[in-house]
């Protein structure tokens, strides 16, 4: 698993995609909009003391979930192709992976290379970009800046395992990488365009809104959370479908 | 070999780092506007405050303006950066207004104390009002020389790998 990790994420100057990607979310995907957190409620300022509890709810990445999914589907698409496609000058090269470990670990491997090349770049950024927001604060008190880092994170994950099931089949399944890429536009698109019957709109991705007025205001957060599972879980499941089979096509394709 | 690598790569990563976020800096400026009134019944000799947390740039101003039904209410406004000690307060007696320029970019606390006179006439109502709005400042004035130190590192260390590299060969 090791090499074959090292392999799909060092070899061939993919770590310069990684470093792209970051570079590319730091000045694509991020901004600080003035803000302000709602008036608080007027109080005696003799008995109750400044309330100071909302400072970090006003630092503020623009990373919408619209936006970070506009954004984050033709990358994750244009990985699998990468990864996944036979015909990405691989086919001597997978042949060599395949004569050292077995096609599962293959396969896991590859995947696991595509969480990290996009979500290390997203945590990085992430990390980076709220420390630079109020450098004073974070001096003072990282943890205040960073706390809700994780949970945001999770949200992304869970947007980006919809993402990856919906491009890792047709990557595996079409051997021309130009088919492999158009094909989940096309789908989604036409998908999302058709006036189908309840419930089948549900099973389609993305659903992609801002599910919380506040992503720093961890109540707002975790019921933003709650709601976006509620919304997605058709979608998770057909994208856990998804990469099952292309797991089972993965397991088959050109044996001898 | 391993050295000059690491020496590539985090001069590389600093460098892309830092030169998306000055770039990202020049971008026009977002947000801004001003936010609805606000108003506050008070007592004869009450003291009453309300505070509200903002996200500003460095050198964007804020302007708060007081506006009381009655010229012998007073209003102290503070703003304060959170996690530093730089406070900037402005007692203002009846109508007026005070523009603020943050010193740098960071979230920031404003506090409106609304103080009653001791006695008012017979049948005047009152009521203090604060209005608050924030211009941003467009946001390569805003480039603070820090974000350029990320550059230089980053660039040292890549001379400093291929320089190296160029030695041992």
């Amino acid at each position: 698993m090791k090499s074959v990790l090292s392999w799909e994420l060092l070899s061939g100057g993919k770590v310069y995609i990684i470093l792209f990607l970051i570079f590319l979310l730091i000045y694509v995907a991020a901004d600080y909009p003035p803000r302000k957190v709602g008036g608080l409620a007027w109080y005696d300022p003799s008995t109750t003391t400044r309330p100071k509890g909302d400072v970090r709810s006003v630092l503020e990445i623009g990373w919408g979930m619209g936006e970070l999914w506009q954004f984050s589907f033709p990358v994750v698409i244009a990985l699998a192709v990468y990864l996944f496609s036979y015909d990405v000058g691989q086919g001597l090269l997978r042949t060599y992976m395949l004569s050292q470990v077995s096609r599962t670990t293959l396969f896991v491997g590859k995947l696991a290379a595509m969480f990290i090349a996009i979500f290390l770049p997203m945590v990085v950024s992430g990390a980076f970009l709220l420390a630079l927001a109020d450098p004073t604060l974070f001096l003072k008190d990282p943890l205040l800046v960073w706390g809700d880092l994780g949970l945001r994170l999770l949200l992304y994950l869970l947007m980006m395992y919809l993402m990856i099931g919906f491009s890792v089949l047709p990557a595996v399944a079409f051997k021309k990488p130009l088919y492999a890429f158009v094909t989940p536009f096309v789908v989604l698109y036409a998908l999302q365009r058709a006036r189908l019957p309840e419930p089948i709109p549900s099973f389609i991705p993305p659903v992609p809104f801002l599910y919380y007025e506040n992503p720093y205001d961890l109540d707002l957060y975790f019921r933003g959370l709650a709601r976006f599972w509620v919304d997605a879980w058709p979608s998770l499941t057909i994208a856990t479908i998804m990469l099952i089979a292309a797991y089972i096509l993965f397991l088959k394709m050109d044996q001898p | 070999m391993q050295l000059t690598r690491i020496l590539w790569f985090l001069g590389l990563a600093l460098l892309l780092f830092g030169s998306a976020i000055i770039l990202n800096a020049f971008a026009p400026p977002r947000g801004g506007g001003s936010g609805p009134p606000e108003f506050l019944p008070l007592d004869p000799g009450e003291v009453k405050a309300s505070s509200v947390v903002f996200y500003l740039g460095a050198g964007d101003k804020l302007t708060v303006s007081v506006d009381p039904t009655y010229p012998a209410i007073s209003n102290r406004i503070i703003l304060e950066k959170a996690g530093s000690d730089w406070t900037a307060e402005e007692l203002l007696e009846g109508q007026g207004a005070k523009v603020f320029k943050a010193p740098v970019r960071g979230s920031y606390i404003l506090t409106v104390e609304a103080i009653a006179p001791e006695e008012a006439p017979e049948g005047v109502d009152l009521v203090s009002c604060f209005m608050h709005s924030v211009q941003p400042v467009p946001r390569n004035d805003a480039v603070e020389p820090s974000l350029y130190l990320s550059i230089i590192p980053g660039l040292v260390m890549i001379v400093a790998s291929i320089y190296i590299r160029g030695k041992k060969s």
